[in-house]
């Protein structure tokens, strides 16, 4: 200013000059004036040149003035922008007009034409568009998201400096991204990372022009300041964030854990309550922030002085403390509360605060409380109960005897507590049920068993239940009386199902007989032919030889039906064993055939072929078919009844053998239908009214079933049993 | 047996236990005795049977029929074949039944040969006996059939043990006329004396007046 200043008052003075010279002129000669003027012309000339090159140069001056004004007004108009920017970010919470704001601010400073803003996935590292200006979507589409190690963007990310293409036709780096930028409409683009202070990728602020473009050194100076504002602004917003979610978590952690934390500050009694301290204590944040000792009065009256003293020595002390007590609420409510403190210390080691936490443990504590009574009932249960009970755990070590089981224990010579955590079979390598303990263990089934353990010389009936732990646990009772007693049953049952095979062979007595004697009267027949065939003058010896013969055949046939009868007149020993069916129901209808016969009675046997074998007592299983036979003869038998037909049938059924005997006979009287199987019941003259009853036990001991149908149109009856096949027996 | 041969006597052997049936056949064979044997009464019923003095051997427990059914039977059809029963479970009510129907013998089993040959060999007699008898008796029923109305009444009077005299006046004829009667129903009855009529009188039953 003071520059012009002094050049236009040199101009001021020129044309005060010139009127001096002219008044001089006046008085001098005209040659001389010629002279004076020629030179006044010359030095004027000069001055003239002088000063129009002084002109030239000050308007020179003038413009470089104007353009250092411009220039210096855009500065301060980017300063400005840049300071309110600055302060708006002190203010601003939304992070995304602020960043529209810097793209715009930056898109003026750099005059370009479009530009956006991305920011850094922080899960995925790819830059995604959140600003932009002038962008049809088909760009923001194919750039929504951009890798680091693609585009030009990236590249700019990777190499964490800015990138400028002053024209995207001719930069061979954006040959593949031509086609996008063109229908974009841009040439020129710069790329600017931003970074967080600790290096972090943060973003990156793109603009772009029309025309080819380079920005300059001073646009760029500017250009780093927005984007430097930009990154503090993205680094604050998202520290912002996670300290936010910090406290949403800490105070939902301490919701869901009923954990609170607090602070007391000790020299001013100061205090921070956390919210979760504030419902633990069941008070309103709002009203009341009880400090020390006020404190004192929420806690229940008989933990207050503990309460107060543990406190007060802790801070005397300045030391950790840990206290239980139970807080009570204004509507008489008891909470529970675990409380723990630490002091605090400042750096010159003076004791400036207590900061703790406070758990609210009341359904801890009233959960144990239950859990407690539970246990003191299930003891009190497993006590009172009067079986051995005993625990183990899924390598099978014991965890637990009842009184009784602990008896028995000792009863066995060993101590109880000192079993506990050993391996079951390993301390009774004699145990008779190893392998289905090891199967409630590994399969988790429910095993019943009886077994006989010699060193007690008890039978004990275990019920082992797998338990949740993959253990188990088992009742154990003596039922020696009650196997001795079964034993007995068993005798009484064999006795008297021995007594009814007697009688009803009895029945058949004299048709076996028969049977037996048909051989014999064949033999001694024979024998006497045989000796005339011999004493006579000229013997008959081939004769003679084919009577011999002849006897022994008849010999060997009457010991089989004695063996027969034996077989069935024997007791039988609970021996089962695997035996076909068929062969059974065939012998039986060979001691009968004669009976049948003698009663006109017409035989039917259709035994199925390749029957699977079944466990059977023979001798039993005999007595049974033996038994429907002579129901069935007995049915048939009275005077002049006909027809006289005996089906008898096997045959198999799923898991089971059948055995159908059926008969034309009177059938059975609807009103005796239940009654039938019922001991001493009978329909028969000097029957003894086992057979059924008995019959039915021999079945159903063998695992099968004795069952009754009325015959075909009502008439007859059909009478059948089931046996499981030998795989299926149990 | 041979059929181009016919035997003098047969025994039919009726059994269905089939050794039991060898055996006996065996035995009978063995003294001589010619044998047949069935399976059942159905079969022997329904057998030809040689027209030679025999006897039937029955087991009294048939299969169907029984043994003692059969021998009823038998008699229904007017087979006069003597029955000796054998059984293997003699029961006395069933003997008693069978003694009573006719039978010769009961046999229970085991037996010894030489009650059965015995029985079979009185059995054999009996029929052969019954064959004669009942020859005779078809005789004097012929020589009965040839009487005229008045032959026969002069005949049951006769034997009734009247003198011609008391006929005579009976009848109210002559003694003569009576005479001549009585001469033709001896002629006819080829009787040789009075006692032989009476006897002849008696086989047929012809009740005196």
């Amino acid at each position: 200013m003071d520059q012009i200043d002094d050049k236009s008052l040199e101009l001021e003075r020129l044309p005060h000059s010139k009127s001096k010279l002219d008044q001089k002129a006046s008085k001098r000669a005209p040659d001389e004036l010629e002279q004076q003027v020629n030179e006044r012309t010359t030095q004027l000339s000069a001055i003239n040149t002088q000063l129009i090159n002084e002109i030239a140069e000050r308007e020179r001056a003038e413009i470089e003035l104007t353009l250092v004004k411009d220039e210096l007004a855009a500065d301060l108009k980017t300063m400005l922008r840049l300071h309110e920017l600055s302060t708006r970010l002190l203010k601003s919470t939304e992070l995304q007009p602020l960043l529209e704001e810097i793209l715009n601010a930056t898109i003026e400073l750099l005059q370009a034409d479009f530009g956006n803003v991305q920011l850094c996935n922080p899960q995925s590292k790819a830059l995604e568009i959140v600003a932009q200006r002038g962008f049809k979507q088909d760009f923001l589409d194919y750039f929504s998201s951009v890798d680091e190690d693609s585009a030009a963007c990236g590249r700019a990310m990777q190499q964490r400096r800015r990138v400028i293409i002053d024209d995207v036709e001719t930069d061979p780096d954006f040959a593949p991204h031509r086609e996008i930028a063109a229908s974009a409409g841009f040439r020129g683009v710069q790329f600017t990372p931003l970074f967080s202070r600790s290096a972090e990728p943060l973003g990156m602020i793109s603009t772009h022009f029309r025309q080819p473009h380079h920005p300059s050194e001073h646009d760029c100076r500017f250009m780093d300041l927005y984007a430097h504002l930009a990154a503090e602004f993205i680094e604050r917003k998202r520290a912002e964030e996670r300290l936010r979610r910090n406290e949403i978590y800490l105070a939902e952690g301490q919701r869901l854990s009923h954990t609170a934390s607090w602070a007391w500050n000790v020299s001013t009694g100061e205090v921070y309550w956390s919210a979760e301290l504030f419902r633990i204590y069941g008070l309103d944040p709002d009203k009341q922030r009880p400090g020390y000792p006020e404190i004192l009065e929420y806690i229940h009256p008989e933990d207050r002085a503990r309460v107060q003293t543990t406190f007060e020595d802790a801070v005397r002390e300045q030391k950790d403390y840990q206290l239980a007590y139970r807080v009570v609420w204004s509507n008489g409510t008891i909470r529970h509360v675990n409380n723990l403190a630490h002091p605090v210390f400042n750096e010159r080691g003076t004791l400036l605060e207590y900061v703790g936490t406070t758990i609210d443990t009341t359904e801890r504590v009233q959960a144990e409380e239950r859990v407690r009574k539970a246990y003191e009932r299930v003891d009190m249960i497993l006590e009172s109960i009067s079986d051995n009970f005993f625990g183990l755990d899924k390598e099978g070590r014991f965890t637990f005897f009842n009184k009784h089981a602990a008896a028995q224990m000792r009863t066995l010579g060993r101590d109880p507590d000192a079993l506990i955590g050993r391996v079951a079979w390993e301390e009774f390598p004699d145990m008779p049920n190893k392998e289905n303990v090891l199967r409630v263990l590994s399969e988790h089934v429910v095993i019943v068993d009886e077994v006989y353990y010699a060193p007690l010389e008890e039978w004990v009936e275990n019920h082992m239940y797998p338990s949740s732990d993959g253990g188990l646990v088992s009742f154990q009772k003596y039922i020696t009386e009650r196997k001795r007693t079964e034993e007995e049953l068993r005798k009484t049952q064999a006795e008297l199902a021995h007594v009814t095979r007697v009688t009803t062979l009895g029945e058949l007595t004299v048709s076996i007989a028969h049977e037996v004697n048909q051989p014999l009267g064949a033999i001694v027949t024979n024998g006497h032919a045989c000796l005339r065939l011999l004493s006579r003058t000229n013997p008959d010896i081939d004769e003679a030889r084919r009577a011999v013969e002849c006897m022994i055949a008849d010999g060997i046939r009457a010991s089989e039906v004695i063996k027969r009868i034996r077989g069935l007149l024997k007791k039988s020993r609970d021996g089962k064993s695997s035996c076909n069916i068929n062969d059974n129901i065939r012998e039986v209808l060979a001691l009968t055939a004669g009976e049948l016969t003698k009663n006109g009675i017409n035989v039917r046997a259709e035994l199925a072929h390749g029957l699977p074998y079944v466990i059977a007592d023979r001798v039993q299983i005999q007595q049974v078919v033996l038994n429907l036979i002579l129901n069935s003869k007995e049915a048939m038998s009275g005077a002049g009844w006909q027809p006289r037909e005996l089906l008898i049938r096997s045959e198999q059924a799923g898991p089971e053998i059948v055995v159908t005997v059926t008969d034309t006979g009177v059938g059975i009287a609807r009103e005796n239908r239940e009654s039938i199987f019922v001991p001493f019941f009978t329909s028969k003259e000097g029957g003894l009214g086992f057979g059924l009853s008995i019959s039915q036990t021999i079945v159903e001991a063998h695992g099968g079933r004795l069952w009754t149908k009325p015959g075909h149109n009502g008439q007859g009856t059909t009478f059948k049993f089931s046996l499981p096949t030998g795989d299926n027996f149990r | 047996m041979t059929a181009a041969k016919i035997p003098s006597q047969v025994v039919f052997v009726i059994d269905d236990d089939a050794s039991m049936r060898d055996a006996v056949s065996r035995l009978l064979n063995a003294v001589g005795l010619t044998v047949q044997t069935f399976a059942s009464a159905r079969e022997f019923l329904a057998g030809r049977l040689p027209d030679v003095p025999g006897c039937a051997v029955l087991d009294v427990r048939l299969p169907g029929l029984s043994g003692l059914d059969l021998q009823r039977e038998m008699v229904e059809r007017g087979i006069h074949i003597p029955v000796i029963f054998i059984t293997g479970h003699g029961d006395i009510p069933m003997s008693v039944q069978a003694m009573k129907a006719g039978a010769v013998e009961f046999l229970t089993k085991p037996f010894r040969d030489q009650d059965l040959l015995d029985a079979v060999r009185s059995g054999i007699q009996l029929d052969r006996q019954g064959r004669k008898e009942r020859a005779e008796l078809a005789e004097l029923r012929d020589g009965l059939r040839q009487l005229t109305p008045r032959e026969r009444e002069v005949m049951s009077l006769v034997v009734a043990g009247l003198l011609n005299k008391q006929i005579a006046l009976r009848l109210g004829t002559s003694e003569k006329t009576i005479k001549i009667h009585r001469s033709h129903v001896m002629q006819k009855m080829r009787a040789d004396s009075l006692a032989d009529l009476v006897r002849m009188s008696q086989k047929l039953g012809i009740e005196t007046t």
